[in-house]
């Protein structure tokens, strides 16, 4: 994929006559595969001129969370006015952001503002983090960060009210307790860093979504964990996933702890589609989403296969 | 001058107060308040740590400089800055006296004996430890669910989850009891009981403070009645320097203003009143202290496994020796892992600092139980050090663990394991990781235990 690069125009054409041939394009097997309304793409009346995905390198991490959202279709896409906006990156770890246990702080703060800017009226903030929560929030900058760029900022430790018992309706996962703010919000905004995991072998944005699960999290592993992630992922409404590859964690993960582990992609991937993101960023880690068994999973259980090559991809080097 | 004291003591009450609350992770790795400093500054802390465990107690050395003062200006600590005697001064009504005042000099005699044949029992009844034990095990946990989370809602000085704490409720009748006979009989606790008191009062009788009485005096024996230390003698002249705390209400209330506060050298006033020890006393408390030790001994560790201590507090028995049970601890881990003993190290180790993984683990990347230890029984360990700091190690049950025992993935001990390159380990066959511990890197921070999804925790730390 790497050298695949083409100007914005070209990928449009591209987009266009892909669209039109509708031959056997990722995104319309998706579209006409048995979906959920989970995960029907936001951007579905666009398909013909909005990539699936953008992948951004380079820059500062402000610029490109800017220019990956623009590419596909700018925040006031996800984000209306007096809309209220959930931002869910990865605060699971007591760890300084430069160990990629956890999302990059700039990445988050920007998208908090980015809502506000697209006329978001409240944007909240949180994560069920494993370590020590209080120590999770300051030590991974992302409490301050998020707090200065307007967010609220909570914790949602098991234990807590909101959550909220929701049918799932999975393969195997029928019913689990799922934060109501996330349930109840306009968008939800997923941030995941893209990690290596000792159980799921990488965790990105499906897996990420275990921070808004409720109840013994245990379970998830114990009860075959690729299946009830991808469960758990087409019944949460995603609107639109960021993850953030700024850095990545190739072991160790996901608590990770080694800078000798973290390697810097600086890159930022944006989509409405959480599967095409998660697919497209096993390729950072040099590894086929077809190794990933949770993506997999989601992708057969949606209907349709990914096939890096076949998503129409917006990627752009910044300076 | 009354006034002067009484918003002294207010102040330095309120500075205790916030310094508590400060003892936690609030915002950052490092504490930035010394919120030990009381403790620090504690003598008995100091005398009775370095007496059992033979050493010099570095971190409450400076504790010396007030019983310097205490040369120069007699009990004035117990009258001006201690927080308990604060409270106690305020809950009194009335001075019913039902201890003699030599009790506390007996008492402190054989607490220190007790130290110097290896039982640390002072903290128990060391004013500082007492109260900061009681707030953190008690008075705290049940505001902060009672009162200050439903009220304020989470602010940043409450723990992330309101705490639970062995021993609350006795730790509460005891601390309450104290309160209670103080309404009473104000003044028991600092003129009959309180070790630290004596200490002061013992070095007191040196001092250079004098209260001197007006040939003006009446003798209407006001002074007397308001006197809750009940230091003033049946004459209005004489003076028991052990007792008088420079508190100033017999020179507020004398109708004809004849009571006065000076400091004089010289030999001895006549008007002092004799406290302190006579040699029978002396030996009577060193041999109930020797009669008490197989009392203490007797009742053994209820535990067959190791106990596991703070990282870093090293062998048992000189940590149980240098540890003065005041809470610190307890009140700054962030995870209140830190749990009170109960008798698993034996009676001489009631109320000192344990794990219990099983509910709640040691944060790797934090050392505060370190940086607020007053006698460096938990060292004050750099992070680097702290990391690589053993508090026991993990073991398998296989019998128990969820790969092992029934051939389902798992794996949740080696996702939360903190150590960088990981001391569990995962080996993958047949499609299943079976996780082992690799006891090289291993640390027993003990959040796999926590962690483990197991009914009973199939992954346990023990000690090494």
């Amino acid at each position: 994929m790497g050298d695949n690069k083409f100007s914005r125009r070209e990928f449009i054409k591209r987009g266009i006559r892909t669209g039109l041939s509708g031959a056997g394009a990722g995104i319309f097997l998706m579209l006409t595969g048995k979906l959920s309304d989970a995960v029907q793409p936001a951007i579905k009346s666009d398909a013909g001129t909005l990539p699936d995905l953008s992948v951004i390198r380079k820059g500062t991490p402000e610029k490109a969370v800017r220019r990956a959202i623009e590419l596909i279709g700018g925040m006031k896409k996800f984000v209306a006015k007096n809309d209220v906006v959930v931002v869910k990156p990865n605060i699971g770890w007591d760890r300084a952001p430069e160990y990629a246990a956890t999302t990059n702080p700039e990445v988050v703060s920007v998208l908090v503002r980015m809502a506000f800017e697209a006329g978001a009226k409240k944007v909240k903030v949180f994560d069920r983090a494993c370590d020590n929560v209080r120590r999770c929030y300051v030590n991974s900058g992302i409490e301050k960060a998020a707090k200065d760029a307007g967010a609220e900022v909570y914790s949602i430790q098991d234990g807590k009210k909101g959550y909220v018992t929701t049918k799932i309706n999975g393969v195997s996962l029928k019913e689990w307790s799922v934060y109501g703010d996330v349930l109840e919000c306009n968008c939800f905004i997923n941030v995941p860093v893209a990690k290596h995991h000792g159980s799921t072998d990488l965790t990105l944005s499906m897996k990420n979504l275990m921070g808004v699960a409720g109840g013994d999290r245990g379970k998830f592993h114990t009860g075959g964990i690729d299946q009830w992630i991808a469960d758990f992922a087409l019944a949460v409404k995603t609107h639109l996933v960021v993850i953030d590859a700024r850095r990545i964690l190739l072991k160790n993960g996901p608590s990770g702890g080694n800078l000798e582990d973290v390697r810097e992609p600086k890159t930022i991937i944006a989509s409405a589609d959480q599967v095409a993101a998660d697919a497209y960023a096993t390729t950072l880690f040099g590894k086929k989403p077809s190794d990933i068994k949770h993506i997999v999973l989601a992708c057969r259980d949606r209907g349709g296969e990914i096939d890096v090559s076949k998503l129409r991809i917006a990627e752009e080097n910044l300076e | 001058m009354i006034w002067f004291r009484r918003a002294c003591q207010f102040v330095i009450l309120l500075v205790f107060l916030y310094l508590f609350l400060q003892t936690g992770f609030i915002d950052g790795d490092r504490l930035r308040l010394p919120v030990n400093v009381f403790l620090k500054f504690d003598p008995l802390v100091f005398i009775s740590a370095s007496l059992s465990a033979r050493t010099i107690v570095v971190p409450a050395l400076f504790s010396l400089i007030l019983v310097g003062l205490a040369v120069v200006f007699g009990r004035f600590f117990c009258g001006w800055i201690c927080p308990l005697g604060t409270i106690l001064n305020l809950v009194g009504l009335k001075r019913r006296k039902i201890l003699p005042r030599t009790f506390k000099f007996y008492f402190l005699i054989f607490l220190l004996s007790l130290a110097l044949i290896g039982i640390q029992v002072t903290g128990l009844f060391d004013p500082f430890c007492i109260f900061i034990r009681s707030m953190t095990l008690t008075i705290f946990p049940a505001a902060d669910k009672l009162m200050l989370r439903p009220v304020f809602g989470e602010f940043r000085f409450l723990p992330v989850e309101p705490q639970n704490f062995r021993l609350g409720i006795f730790t509460l009748i005891f601390f309450f009891a104290i309160l209670l006979v103080s309404i009473p009989a104000a003044g028991f606790w600092c003129r009959s009981i309180c070790p630290l008191g004596a200490l002061y009062g013992f070095v007191s009788g040196f001092s250079r403070i004098r209260r001197n009485v007006a040939e003006t005096c009446t003798h209407c024996g006001e002074c007397r009645q308001k006197c809750h230390m009940d230091a003033i003698g049946e004459d209005c002249f004489s003076t028991d320097k052990a007792d008088c705390t420079l508190c100033l209400k017999c020179s507020a209330v004398c109708p004809v203003n004849a009571v006065t506060f000076t400091l004089k050298s010289g030999p001895e006033a006549a008007n002092d009143i004799k406290a302190g020890l006579t040699r029978r006393q002396l030996i009577f408390s060193v041999v109930g202290a020797g009669l008490f030790y197989p009392v203490v001994k007797y009742i053994k560790p209820g535990m067959s496994y190791g106990i596991l201590r703070p990282p870093g507090a090293g062998r048992e028995k000189l940590f149980l020796e240098k540890c003065v049970r005041c809470g610190e601890c307890m009140k700054v881990c962030p995870n209140t892992a830190l749990q009170p003993a109960l008798l698993e190290s034996g009676l001489e180790g009631i109320y000192s600092p344990m794990f219990r993984m099983r509910e709640s683990w040691c944060e790797y990347n934090c050392n505060l139980c370190g940086q607020v230890c007053p006698t460096g029984a938990i060292p004050a360990l750099p992070i680097e050090k702290k990391r690589k700091t053993p508090i026991g190690i993990a073991e398998i049950h296989k019998d128990l663990c969820f790969p092992w025992a029934y051939g389902t993935n798992c794996a949740v001990c080696e996702e939360h394991c903190p150590v960088p390159d990981k001391a569990i380990k995962l080996t993958e066959k047949k499609g299943i990781r079976y996780p082992s511990v690799d006891p090289a890197l291993c640390v027993g921070c003990g959040i796999c235990e926590a962690k483990c999804p197991a009914e009973s925790a199939a992954i346990r730390v023990y000690k090494i």
